[in-house]
């Protein structure tokens, strides 16, 4: 009964850790987008590695569950590789704080989306100002 | 390596629920706050292990969710821990991660409704 709990509950955190993965990724790729800072590009860096990390993680899951003969032993492999599995986990931890962190101090710095400022600001152009040569 | 990484997940977390607290520039979402909270509860039964010790939380939670199974163990950092104690941990992990997503798409919809209230401040 329990060991069907613990697995139920393995495979719930699998997909919980991809997707906040993936969201985590996408607040980075929108926040570079939209208001690039030092900080957003190395926690879209840090969030990159992150699911790189999860999809390893993940397809080794995946595989598990192919009933394949080739495969699981694949699997197995991959698995008993040494320092396999301690250097994704140590990717990982770095990968998450770093995010964290990264998304904490963007929040700290403040979201300022160039458009705003720029139309606040009279008779400054808008748009791109490393467009602006200073004649105009 | 496990201490390690309990010790700067809390700390992360604990940084960043302070930045969302102190985000005064334009209104975040609730999702945004509850989702930073969530984050840092999330971590306590894992900070909790790691500061008062496995076999102490183990004792606690051993045989409340499953009395049949209490002879069989967990081996967690040298530890015999019960199934109730790695059943507890999968649970605050999932927890903290949910909190996690929850909070990210908070986010993009915060950072969605500023795209879209720029045109409105570039208007005369």
């Amino acid at each position: 009964m329990s060991a069907a709990w613990l697995e139920f509950l393995n495979h719930v955190e699998m997909l919980a850790g991809f997707l906040a993965a993936v969201a985590l990724f996408l607040v980075f790729a929108r926040l570079q987008l939209l208001a690039p800072t030092p900080a957003t590009r190395l926690g879209l860096v840090a969030s990159g590695l992150d699911l790189l990390v999860w999809l390893v993680f993940g397809t080794l899951w995946l595989a598990g569950f192919v009933p394949v003969e080739p495969l699981p032993g694949w699997v197995a492999r991959v698995w008993d590789t040494t320092y396999f599995v301690p250097t994704l986990w140590a990717a990982s931890i770095f990968a998450s704080t770093t995010s964290l962190l990264a998304l904490g101090l963007t929040l700290h710095r403040g979201i300022r989306p160039p458009g705003p400022d720029a139309a606040t600001v009279p008779g400054k152009p808008q748009g791109d100002e490393g467009m602006h040569d200073g004649r105009s | 390596m496990e201490k390690f990484e309990v010790i700067c997940g809390g700390i992360a977390s604990v940084i960043l629920l302070l930045a969302v607290l102190r985000y005064r520039q334009h209104p975040l979402p609730a999702t945004v706050r509850i989702g930073a909270f969530v984050l840092c509860a999330g971590q306590l039964f894992s900070l909790a292990a790691t500061w008062v010790g496995l076999e102490r939380i183990n004792q606690l939670v051993e045989g409340r969710l499953f009395p049949d199974d209490e002879f069989n163990w967990y081996l967690v950092n040298g530890v015999e821990v019960s199934h109730e104690f790695i059943f507890f941990r999968s649970l605050f992990n999932i927890l903290s991660q949910l909190a996690l997503a929850i909070l990210a798409l908070g986010l993009l919809r915060f950072i969605h409704g500023l795209v879209r209230r720029q045109p409105d401040a570039v208007a005369p």
